[in-house]
Formats: C-alpha cells, sequence, structure tokens
C-alpha cells in the first residue's frame, strides 16, 4: 500500500475532524463564557454551581464525557419527554466534548478576566460608564487578547481529542486510519499511523499558524 | 458659594472604621489639598465622593441636589459621577483604547455625546495637554506623565463641577511631575474646583487655597496653607510636616 493510497483513505475522514473540532470548540468557548458570567455575578449558589462543574469537568476522561453523551444523555432527555434516539450521533459528541472541556474554557476565560487591570474598572465608572459598557469596551477585549495563548493551546487539545470520537461510531481520520489498519491485518499499520501522525502535525501547524496572525489589536495589555 | 457639601461620612470595612464622620465642604473655585499619612483615609474618601466605594452613613448636598450616602441607587450613583471627575494615581487609562479613545469613551458612553463631538472635544483637549501628536497612541507607548497627562485631558473634557486627584504625581519620575503640575496649575487658573490627595507640599502651598490634613480616617486640621503649614499648633501635623521636610 503506498503512501498517496492511505492519504486518500485518511482525508476522507478530515471533513469529520474539523466539523467536530471547530464546533465543539465553539460550544465550549459558550460554556466558558457562561462560566465566567456566572463566576461575576457575585453570587454564592452561582459561584458554588461553577465551582461543582469546573471541578466535575476538569476531574472526569473526555474519553467518558463522551460517553456518558452517547449513552446516557439520551435517557436524562427521554425523563424530561424529549426523544433523542434518533438524532444524529454528531451532535452527542459534539456536547460530550464541549461539556468535557468547558471547565477549562472557563478556567481561561476567569484568569483572563481576573489579569485585566482592575483600575480600568473605577476609571470607566467614573467617568459615567455602566457595567455592561465597561464589560463590552473596555474589559472583555482586554480579556480575549490576555487569553489568546491558553485558547490556541485549548483549541489544539480539542483537535487531539476530537480523535476519541472514534469511540461512538463517526468516521474521523482516526478511525478511517483503524479501519484502514485492520483492513490490511496490521501489516500496515505503522506506515497508516505515521501518515496520520503527519496529518494531524499539519493541522496543528495550520492552526497555530492561524491564531499567531489573530489578534485584537495593537495595544499591550 | 458652596458647590459640595459632605456631612458625617462614615465608612467601615467589617468593625474597622476607615474614614470618621467626616465633614466636608468645598466653595466654586478652590483648590483643596488633602494631605496626610499612607493609609490614613485620604484615597478611600476621594473613592467615596465620587461612590466608586460605598458609604455607610452621611450626606451629600451637591447643586442643591441631597443624597443620603448609605441608601444611593444606581442612578443616583450615575448623576453624581456626571458632576465629578478623578484622576487616578496610577492613571488608569483604558490600555485597549487609544489616548483619542481614552478621552471619547467617557464623553460616548457616560455623557451620551455624539461621536463627532467626542472627537472635537476630545482634540481640543489634547491640544490643552499638549500631546496631540499621540492622539492614536495607546497608553504603552506613552510616558508616565503623557499618561497622567491624558488622564487629566479625560476627566476636564467631561466638563465635570469637580475633578478629585488622587495623588497624581507619585508614581512618576522626578522629572516627569513638572508637566502634570503645570496641566493642574493651569486648571487651577482656569477656575475649576478641584480637591487633590498629594505628597508633594509644595503644590499644595502654592497652588491649593485650603489644606486638609487626614490622620486615622478624621479630619485633624483644615486651614489655608499658611495656618497648615506655618501656624499650626498641632503636634501630629508638625511632626508629619516634619517627616516629610526631612525626605523631600
Amino acid at each position: 500500500m503506498n503512501i498517496s493510497a492511505i492519504i486518500q483513505v485518511l482525508v476522507e475522514g478530515l471533513p469529520s475532524t474539523i466539523f467536530i473540532l471547530i464546533t465543539s470548540f465553539l460550544l465550549s468557548t459558550l460554556i466558558g463564557l457562561f462560566i465566567l458570567w456566572l463566576t461575576i455575578q457575585d453570587d454564592k449558589i452561582a459561584n458554588r454551581l461553577v465551582h461543582i462543574y469546573t471541578a466535575f469537568s476538569r476531574g472526569t476522561p473526555p474519553l467518558l464525557m463522551l460517553l456518558l453523551s452517547y449513552y446516557e444523555l439520551p435517557k436524562l432527555l427521554q425523563l424530561i419527554g424529549i426523544n433523542a434516539n434518533d438524532w444524529n450521533k454528531y451532535i452527542f459528541a459534539i456536547f460530550g466534548l464541549a461539556f468535557g472541556f468547558g471547565g477549562y474554557m472557563g478556567e481561561i476565560f476567569r484568569s483572563g478576566y481576573q489579569s485585566v487591570d482592575q483600575s480600568q474598572f473605577d476609571a470607566a465608572y467614573s467617568v459615567g460608564m455602566q457595567k455592561k459598557q465597561i464589560l463590552r469596551e473596555i474589559i472583555f477585549p482586554q480579556m480575549f487578547h490576555l487569553s489568546l495563548p491558553n485558547i490556541e493551546n485549548m483549541f489544539l487539545g480539542f483537535l487531539k481529542a476530537s480523535s476519541l470520537v472514534y469511540v461512538i461510531g463517526i468516521d474521523d481520520m482516526y478511525r478511517k486510519a483503524t479501519i484502514l489498519a485492520n483492513a490490511s491485518q496490521g501489516v500496515f499499520q505503522l506506515q497508516i499511523f505515521i501518515v496520520l501522525a503527519v496529518m494531524y502535525w499539519l493541522i496543528t501547524i495550520l492552526f497555530s499558524y492561524l491564531f499567531s496572525h489573530l489578534h485584537f489589536g495593537k495595544y499591550r495589555v | 458659594m458652596t458647590l459640595l457639601n459632605i456631612k458625617n461620612l462614615t465608612k467601615k470595612i467589617n468593625d474597622h472604621t476607615i474614614l470618621n464622620n467626616i465633614n466636608f465642604e468645598i466653595n466654586e473655585g478652590d483648590v483643596i489639598a488633602i494631605i496626610g499619612p499612607s493609609g490614613s483615609g485620604k484615597t478611600t474618601f476621594l473613592k467615596n465622593i465620587i461612590q466608586l466605594e460605598s458609604s455607610d452613613s452621611g450626606s451629600l448636598t451637591l447643586k442643591d441636589r441631597e443624597l443620603n450616602l448609605n441608601s444611593l441607587n444606581s442612578k443616583d450613583k450615575l448623576w453624581l459621577r456626571r458632576q465629578i471627575a478623578m484622576v487616578f494615581q496610577n492613571y488608569a487609562l483604558f490600555k485597549n483604547k487609544t489616548a483619542l479613545e481614552n478621552i471619547t469613551e467617557g464623553l460616548i458612553y457616560g455623557r451620551g455625546v455624539d461621536e463627532k463631538t467626542a472627537h472635537t472635544v476630545a482634540i481640543k483637549e489634547l491640544q490643552s495637554v499638549n500631546l496631540l501628536e499621540k492622539k492614536d497612541s495607546y497608553p504603552h507607548e506613552l510616558s508616565g506623565g503623557q499618561q497622567q497627562r491624558i488622564g487629566i485631558a479625560r476627566a476636564t473634557a467631561l466638563n465635570p463641577e469637580i475633578i478629585l486627584f488622587d495623588e497624581p504625581t507619585s508614581a512618576l519620575d522626578p522629572e516627569l511631575v513638572g508637566t502634570v503640575i503645570d496641566d493642574m496649575k493651569r486648571l487651577a487658573d482656569q477656575k475649576q474646583t478641584m480637591v487633590v490627595v498629594t505628597h508633594l507640599m509644595s503644590f499644595a502651598q502654592q497652588v491649593a487655597n485650603k489644606v486638609i490634613f487626614f490622620d486615622g480616617g478624621e479630619i485633624l486640621a483644615s486651614g489655608t496653607p499658611d495656618e497648615i503649614f506655618y501656624n499650626s499648633n498641632n503636634q501630629r501635623i508638625n511632626q508629619f510636616l516634619s517627616a516629610v521636610a526631612r525626605d523631600q
């Protein structure tokens, strides 16, 4: 089996890998921002909920989250009258990964928020701005700016974690590779996995390059 | 004519009294210097005036409107902050905004001024602090003195009744202090009402028409610069002034 034949098969799984990577990352970002919003509410119950979720999310393997999402979430939804048995398995994969990594995203945004010089709050209040305006105009842009390196790390972590979706039967690059390796009785397994590793590595280089060109202005925080 | 009158202002944190029954009055055009040792409550007092920190009791009368300081709602605070501006010790410029935007933000969001007018006002204020050529610079591209002068321009652009200065020169290199002091003198000449917390006794003597000495969260003495600096019989004040004179 030559290299181009291997690449041809693995590339068939590329759209699934990229789709799951981007959608689960975006959903996880939303979860992280929601956690941040709860954190800055100065509400004891909200803070407690955030603490429990973050500890749970960070303390459980993403593979377990995927399996729970795929096998147990439909049962939970059934309890409230929602039939999720016919839902596309991508939904459970995306939710499992996003929920599993949401706690990390929340922590990234929280540390970014806390790193913004808080005296700017006083200055903004003193010129008559209100909290929503201050967050939107002053604090959040700086928070994203500060969080960007950690967000990039997280994104690349999602890329690697996306390979776990093979366990629920999604044809991503990793599953294509294992099927191909099994079909060749393991004879070409090494070549196949080396090609797979190079493909993940190239995707990482591509997204790292895109992140390096992503910035929120010329300012320094 | 009395512009601002504060009665019986008290501020506590847990059981610790930070400000104890402060009575304070300022007339239009006054420049009041507040001096005193570190931790005596000077900055907390300024922050209570503009309500960046809440007060436990007391009342504040400004432009014939009396506010009960321990029951202010958000509208009261907003109204208060639209009459008073503040310049901060560490400049507190918005780091993601240019010098020009640092001035227009307050005008647009705090005062509801349209962008074009805000831009015109900001340009005028930058000219008055001789920093027009820095209008597109971000705070990290400015020196400490330039940042503080932008901070002053941000405050004056709002055309407030009173400007509060919280040790505006204490974070600056000695050679940059003069540029900030010059801007404050210009404002004093224009009869801008100011309350200045300062460690610069020369500023208090030369520019202020009234000096207040804070110690232990209380106003220990107040009077003209001559009364405080040269004719005070208060042992604590003389002890403080001697220590400051030794260090300067």
